[in-house]
């Protein structure tokens, strides 16, 4: 296993674009999922990443049916296209499924896990429904909807890096707000005004993050990296900031050592770090069990 | 005989308070002073929550009209301790750090005279050495006072709390009370302040206050 790690940590390797792009993924999905732990809104974590991939599958199959305009000539500027209709269906059909929770919510129209499970299986099926839909549905196509961090180039670490140093930027600077608005919404409102517009914030973060993951990762590993680092680091920390630098250092060390086992046993990345990331949240559950007594 | 003080810090006239389609409480007139330590006495949901969320600005009236003469930052208020999710990995020092949110800019770190504020505030409610404790694993009494702590923070001028002596033991309630005391006369912070428990409100407060029936009745 050493081997395996020195090998994909060396800046010659190959897919050394993609194992970076994993530790940026691991380094700031956590911090944002973090808050939606705390608020008690995994279920939230859970759907946008599918609401994401939705958006994926409805643009390329959009695309390939003449809805969208068809890309250029050759196979590099198609590429380069169905990577941004990607962007352009995740990003929308994030940011409309949760402008309609939202609304639902505002509106009291049911209990909060019900609307978010009726969107994630909604969100599911359109997926697969979309991509057997598509005339060419084939495995790359599924690839894309999956979200393959094995094949990130730099352009598109580029691309991921730049967003989420914004996003971490975003997360630093508003900490405080963010946090009392998920603490208590009362103190918000006597000492900032209102808790609505650092919930806009949080949940704008959360959907630049997670559509942006999806197209990279994948929905499952995106919502591996947003909810189990923090859930597994809760039991061993007291104190907020070392809860978001330990949630973020073990996604981080969950995609280092999740590349290196997929590198060493051939295995699919997003379901080895993410039964790695299970692995993680029960130990320390079972350490911080064993502390308690 | 004293001059009659000028504007009350908070005044509501005819208010008409709740959440839905039905008023928890109508025809509420009350006026705090500057200096007052009043009670809110009442059984549960009679509405002493309500009439505590309003007086903030946290409900909006349904009727009537509301005068602060205050600034919302200088309104301390300590919620209900069950309010608050104890899931949060939060130390008693942060909790109390909060209070002092509403002074800092986002890019800010927090400064050193504030850290002392949080500290005298810790220190004021005996809470000084458990700054490190988890905010989690205090006992009711305790993460009272952590709360209490966190609203001196803010430097109110007045200070609500609701229900602080629920889920709290005997020693901690009277514990508590005599800190409120001394905060009424000692800065003569201005102090309203909600419970079931009749007998220590009558103990504590100069002015006590019964919301029942949907309205509020003041003894003569």
């Amino acid at each position: 296993m050493a081997g395996a790690l020195a090998e994909i940590l060396d800046p010659s390797f190959v897919l050394f674009p993609a194992v970076v792009g994993s530790i940026v993924l691991g380094l700031v999905c956590p911090v944002v999922g973090g808050f939606l732990v705390l608020r008690r809104s995994v279920l939230l974590g859970l759907t946008l990443p599918q609401l994401a991939a939705a958006g994926v599958a409805f643009s390329l199959f959009a695309h390939e049916v003449g809805l969208v305009p068809h890309p250029g000539h050759t196979s590099g500027d198609a590429h380069e296209v169905e990577r941004l209709l990607a962007y352009g269906g995740s990003l929308l059909f994030t940011f409309a499924g949760m402008v309609l929770l939202g609304l639902m919510e505002r509106r009291g129209a049911g209990r909060a896990e019900i609307r978010l499970a009726v969107a994630y299986a909604l969100a599911g099926s359109l997926t697969v429904l979309f991509v057997a839909f598509h005339p060419f549905g084939d495995v790359a196509i599924l690839s894309l909807v999956k979200g393959d961090a094995v094949v990130l180039s730099w352009t598109e670490f580029a691309t991921l890096g730049g967003v989420y140093a914004v996003v971490m930027a975003c997360l630093i600077l508003f900490r405080r707000e963010l946090l009392i608005s998920s603490f208590d919404r009362d103190l918000t409102v006597l000492l900032k005004g209102g808790a609505a517009v650092w919930d806009l914030l949080l949940y704008l973060l959360a959907g630049v993050t997670v559509a942006l993951g999806v197209i990279m990762a994948g929905p499952l590993l995106t919502f591996g990296f947003l909810v189990l680092p923090p859930i597994a680091v809760r039991p061993l920390v007291s104190r907020m900031a070392p809860y978001f630098i330990a949630a973020s250092l073990a996604g981080a060390g969950i995609g280092v050592a999740g590349f290196a086992v997929c590198y060493r046993f051939d295995l699919p990345l997003g379901p080895t770090m993410v039964a790695l990331g299970c692995g993680l949240v029960l130990g320390t559950h079972a350490v911080g069990w064993l502390w308690k007594r | 005989m004293g001059a009659a003080p000028a504007h009350p810090v908070i005044a509501l006239q005819g208010a008409c308070l709740g959440y839905g389609a039905e008023p928890v409480l109508e025809g509420v007139d009350l006026e705090i002073h500057a200096g007052d330590f009043v009670g809110l006495a009442g059984a549960n949901g009679s509405g002493k929550t309500t009439l505590l969320r309003s007086m903030l600005g946290l409900l909006p009236l349904r009727g009537g009209r509301v005068e602060r003469h205050l600034a919302r930052a200088r309104l301390g208020y300590v919620p209900q301790n069950d309010s608050l999710s104890a899931y949060f990995p939060l130390s008693v020092w942060e909790v109390a750090a909060m209070g002092a949110y509403g002074r800092l800019r986002p890019w800010r770190l927090f400064p050193g005279d504030e850290r002392r504020r949080v500290d005298r505030a810790l220190d004021r409610v005996g809470l000084g050495r458990l700054g490190r404790t988890v905010f989690a694993h205090l006992s009711g009494g305790q993460r009272q006072r952590a709360l209490i702590a966190r609203a001196l923070t803010m430097e109110p001028a007045l200070l609500l709390l609701d229900e602080p002596f629920s889920g709290v033991d005997r020693d901690s309630k009277a514990d508590i009370a005599q800190q409120l005391v001394d905060l009424n006369h000692g800065s003569r912070m201005t102090i309203v302040l909600s419970s079931h428990d009749n007998e220590i409100l009558d103990r504590t407060c100069g002015r006590v206050i019964r919301a029942s029936n949907g309205g509020l009745q003041e003894p003569a």
